[in-house]
């Protein structure tokens, strides 16, 4: 391969990249503002709007992702001999000791926020967004995935969240339901004599 | 970083690998019934899928019938079943639960048990080059979970009622009087449930208070249903833990045959979708047996009774639910089938498949936005009209890979010197029945057009093409093709080409006209069309459907009797038969206990290396080393393949 | 472009087959696998429980301070504490310290007890203040009138379900510390992730349920 084409090659790299990485810096930019503009967070078109924002700039992603992996910028731990099964076990008692504070201390925070009197949404937001913390920290480093390859990190999570993310697609229903149910109504009997 | 303590590291490893190492069993319950050899667990699910598949075949033909003489007497339904066909003519309730357990039967026990539990298991291990799969005892467990399942599934269509049932054990026991219980509901009269194989609430969700057929058979529906999904679950996460921990020295990724890809994929699937029907199965138990009420919604009025023990429930959760994994379940069924046939048009076409590369990307593009596309199922179904229109518009973008696939298929065949042995004619079978189904999907998927067309036979027809027939012409064409290497000996070619064309023309025959009648406005799962006048347009059309049915169905027997006759009696097939490249063609016929006879192989290049320049055949077996490379290969006892830069790998060995 | 090269070679030594790619046996991949899948039976049923809510007009709020969140705190606790001693049992068993990897886990099954003892405690309390599956108690169905009797449901069975896999947990691990002699240290290192894993949908469970649901009377 000529150096011409090979210089070609790299500026095509990085005019693709530099073009998705627009994108999704625009699709990020949307979702956000979406968030602002919508003003209530929990309603079927902030909800959709966001989802469909974030997981297009999530896709625009990929190939700047792939190129700097490519190029070592995330590759860095993967040199070397590896041996069959990786049997080293990281982490001190003092780590695991500071995660296990760490835990405590937002559980903690979690009882004593839920007696604040904050519209639903808001605590919704702010405790599910703790127990998501709280839940990587878990998994990171109680179950270890912090210390195992980036490679199955990246199986596991991404499958695991997106179809938890489109489980969020039942929820404009639900909020349809709310809105057409008939309260206070005593059901008319209709039993046909 | 990667600092390892050597000496636990190897002992580790030895260990770990020990349990693969195991002989063949001698006794005839380990070799034959409880087998934990993933050859012989494939050959029980493709069994048990053959059983399952003329059950629901059957099935099928007396709904026709049903459907075309309605007024006649079957004096051998009336005997077989006394409460569903009195004096031998079907109630409508035993014609719905005939509906019931055949789509059920159908899915379940047959389409996804058969392209991935039964070739799956006999030949995913062999091709990727492995001595068996990850958790021999844990595939074990799975197929006797499924068995349970098909089991209990069956018992549905006999439950008459609680009493019939714990009667016959010890009335008094205290399991009868828990069976009873759990039943309580039966006794209905009829013959199993009638819920369908999707099992909407209400209904599904009441109990026997919802009418006939809505009593025991449906409890032990919805028991079946988790047991295979749990069952099904286990599969998954071994079929995927051994493609992915156990492939052999040189197999890269995308050195694997496409069917393994596919197995891959629909494990994947399977994983991701399986559990949620799990939850929404154990909801509706609740609501049916603890008096919940998930998917009841108050006010309703069943049987001219309001019902006031129930509230604030809704239908659309279970629909939800249903589809989150629904969806993905019709790629369970079809994906299989699509590896199997590039596999083999490939290898029959002897060319190359066409865009190995698009081809993997494709069936995986498929398997996600199989995800995200569930809602087409519930267009009408009161979903919030916003979701449909995303629905709609991602329905459609699956048109994109599945034109991919079919255009590498006609890629492959494109110019090719085409051997047209009996498999060859099922795959291109396939690509036909996938075509001509997957169209009518693009009309479907519109939530416009849908509005009219849903529950229509126009869905019948196009799901039945598309992910019924087409899903199982792939298992035929498998079945053809890698019957000589599972039993040994060849399939009767004659037999499969008298087999072949009745099936696919009649096939056609039965489908095809479903559409018009759909388009004429015929309602699905109607038991009869006797008195809506304009439907009578439409009878020639359901007289030429039911004799075509009846003929296929009969056309089966000539597979059956080929089938059974060529294990005995058919010619002794060579290693090779086909002239194949893969894995599986490299071992013995059958292949030994441990797949390879203890020496697995190394795999140097992709799968499809056909009509290769300079090659002394026109194929080249993956095994076959590089030229350049076949001299080092020599004298490193195979330790100097691909993949072996200096990694450990003792375990293998 | 030799990093280019570099990364090529790492990912043909990776997944060029005939090796373990992410560096970890079947039964970690396995157990990894089965905890994704599970993890979705959960996501499942927590937002079946979230749809329920979010449709119905009226939730009810009930758990008082004591017993409801304090012992829902302190079960917290407990798991949290016995993940760390879990984690500790692994860290024995990494480095062959056999003995005190049991012990660790007999720590580990002790916080799982606890936790089932005050979760059937509390589970107690609230049946016979008269919750039900199906319906709810007199006094909330004045305090709330048109509450959702769908609380019960949604509460019993996805504490139930949680507290089904808390027992096989205990189960599991009750195994693993009887027969540590033959065991490996991937199988202890397996059975911590599911204990993890169990931890881990607590942590989803209490605050959407419990904290959610706080009475500010109480």
């Amino acid at each position: 391969m000529s150096s011409r084409l090979q210089n070609l090659m790299q500026k095509q790299d990085v005019i693709l990249n530099a073009i998705c990485l627009l994108l999704a810096t625009f699709f990020f930019i949307l979702a956000l503002s979406n968030l602002r503009w919508a003003g209530n967070f929990l309603t079927i078109d902030s909800l959709f709007m966001t989802a469909v924002c974030l997981m297009l700039a999530g896709v625009f992603m990929i190939n700047p992702a792939l190129w700097a992996h490519e190029h070592g910028l995330f590759a860095a731990e993967e040199k070397g001999a590896a041996p069959a099964v990786d049997l080293h076990f990281e982490g001190t008692t003092k780590l695991f000791l500071a995660v296990l504070g760490g835990l405590l201390g937002m559980t903690l925070v979690e009882v004593l926020l839920a007696y604040f009197k904050v519209p639903l949404e808001l605590m919704l937001t702010i405790l599910l967004g703790l127990s998501i913390i709280k839940a990587a920290l878990i998994v990171a480093y109680f179950m270890h995935l912090r210390f195992e390859r980036i490679s199955l990190m990246l199986t596991l999570v991404p499958m695991l969240v997106v179809c938890i993310c489109l489980l969020l697609i039942f929820f404009p229903d639900s909020f349809r339901l709310n809105k057409m149910r008939t309260y206070n109504q005593p059901p008319t009997t209709t039993t046909h004599e | 970083m990667s600092e390892a303590v050597p000496v636990p590291e190897a002992h580790a490893d030895v260990e770990h690998h020990a349990a693969h190492h195991h002989g063949p069993p001698t006794s005839f319950i380990r070799k034959y019934i409880f087998s934990i050899d993933h050859k012989v667990i494939g050959i029980q699910y493709l069994l048990l899928a053959l059983f399952s598949v003329f059950v629901g075949l059957i099935m099928s033909v007396l709904m026709r019938m049903n459907l075309t003489w309605p007024d006649h007497k079957w004096p051998l339904l009336g005997s077989l079943f006394k409460v569903g066909a009195p004096g031998g003519q079907m109630s409508p309730e035993f014609y719905l639960s005939l509906v019931t357990m055949h789509g059920t039967i159908m899915v379940f026990f047959v389409l996804t048990t058969a392209p991935q539990g039964g070739f799956g298991n006999y030949f995913l291990p062999i091709q990727i080059g492995a001595e068996d799969m990850a958790f021999p005892v844990l595939n074990m467990l799975s197929f006797w979970i499924t068995f349970v399942g098909l089991v209990v599934l069956v018992s549905a269509i006999f439950v008459e009622g609680s009493a019939a049932f714990s009667v016959s054990i010890n009335p008094n026991s205290a399991i009868a009087k828990w069976v009873a219980k759990y039943l309580e509901g039966g006794g209905s009269g009829t013959v199993g449930p009638i819920g369908g194989w999707t099992g909407y609430p209400t209904l599904s969700a009441l109990g026997k208070i919802a009418g006939p057929g809505q009593g025991a058979g449906v409890t032990l529906w919805i028991t079946s249903i988790a047991i295979f999904c749990v069952a099904s679950l286990l599969g998954a996460l071994n079929f995927i833990t051994t493609l992915l921990n156990m492939r052999t020295r040189g197999m890269a990724l995308m050195r694997m045959p496409l069917t393994c890809w596919s197995w891959f994929t629909t494990a994947i699937l399977a994983l991701l979708s399986f559990p949620v029907l799990l939850a929404g199965g154990i909801l509706l138990l609740l609501d049916r047996h603890a008096g919940t009420s998930f998917f009841i919604p108050g006010g309703l009025v069943v049987s001219d009774k309001l019902l006031t023990s129930h509230a604030g429930g809704s239908p659309i959760l279970w629909q939800h639910l249903f589809w989150f994994f629904g969806h993905p379940e019709v790629y369970i069924a079809i994906l299989p089938g699509m590896g199997a046939t590039s596999h083999i048009l490939s290898t029959f076409a002897r060319k190359p498949i066409f865009g190995y590369r698009a081809m993997v990307f494709a069936m995986f593009a498929i398997g996600l936005l199989g995800f995200f596309v569930w809602g087409h199922h519930m267009f009408i179904s009161g979903m919030s009209p916003y979701s449909g229109m995303a629905f709609s518009v991602l329905t459609l973008s699956i048109g994109v890979p599945s034109a991919i696939k079919t255009f590498n298929w006609l890629g492959t065949l494109w110019g090719a010197r085409i051997r047209f042995t009996v498999p060859m004619l099922f795959a291109i079978g396939f690509v036909s029945l996938f075509v001509a189904g997957g169209i009518t999907g693009l009309v479907l998927g519109q939530t416009s057009l849908d509005l009219s067309m849903h529950d229509t036979y126009f869905v019948l027809g196009h799901f039945h093409l598309v992910m019924g027939v087409a899903a199982i012409f792939g298992m035929f064409a498998g079945m053809y093709f890698w019957f000589p290497k599972m039993f040994g000996r060849m399939m009767n070619q004659t037999l499969g080409y008298i087999h072949f064309w009745p099936t696919f023309i009649g096939v056609y025959a039965i489908f095809i006209p479903m559409h018009v009648m759909g388009l004429v406005g015929m309602p699905r799962r109607y038991a009869s069309f006797a008195e809506y006048q304009f439907l009578t347009k439409t009878h020639p059309l359901v007289m030429l459907v039911t004799i075509a049915a009846i003929i296929t169905a009969f056309t089966q027997l000539i597979f059956l009797f080929n089938f059974f006759w060529s294990i005995f009696k058919g010619p002794k097939a060579s290693d090779n038969p086909w002239e194949a490249t893969t894995l599986e063609w490299t071992t013995t016929t059958p292949p030994p206990h441990d797949n390879f006879g203890g020496k697995l192989p190394t795999v140097y290049r992709g799968a499809y290396e056909f009509a290769v320049p300079d090659a002394p055949d026109d194929y080249v077996m993956q095994t076959t080393p590089d030229a350049t490379e076949a001299n080092v290969a020599a004298d490193g006892d195979g330790h100097t393949g691909q993949g072996s830069t200096g990694n450990g790998h003792d375990g293998h060995h | 472009m030799s990093t280019h090269a570099e990364v090529e070679t790492a990912v043909t030594a990776d997944w060029g087959g005939g090796t373990l790619p992410y560096r970890i046996g079947h039964k970690k991949l396995g157990m990894w696998l089965f905890i994704v899948s599970d993890a979705l039976t959960f996501s499942a049923l927590l937002i079946g429980y979230s749809y329920a809510r979010l449709a119905s007009n009226q939730w009810p709020t009930p758990f008082k301070f004591s017993p409801s969140i304090l012992f829902s705190t302190t079960m917290t606790l407990c798991l949290l504490s016995s993940s760390f001693t879990m984690v500790m049992a692994v860290k024995a068993s990494a480095h062959g310290n056999r003995r005190a990897a049991r012990r660790w886990i007999g720590g580990t099954m002790l916080g799982g007890l606890l936790f089932l003892v005050l979760h059937l405690y509390e589970w107690n309390h609230l049946i016979s203040e008269g919750l039900k599956p199906f319906s709810l108690p007199k006094e909330w169905l004045e305090r709330w009138p048109q509450a959702s009797p769908l609380f019960g449901a949604t509460f019993f069975a996805i504490t139930g379900l949680h507290m089904f896999h808390v027992f096989t947990g205990f189960c599991y691990l009750g195994i693993v510390a009887l027969t540590i002699r033959k065991r490996t240290h991937e199988d202890v290192e397996v059975s911590g992730l599911y204990w993890h894993f169990v931890d881990l949908v607590w942590m989803f469970v209490f605050p959407m349920i419990y904290l959610l649901s706080v009475d500010f009377k109480g």
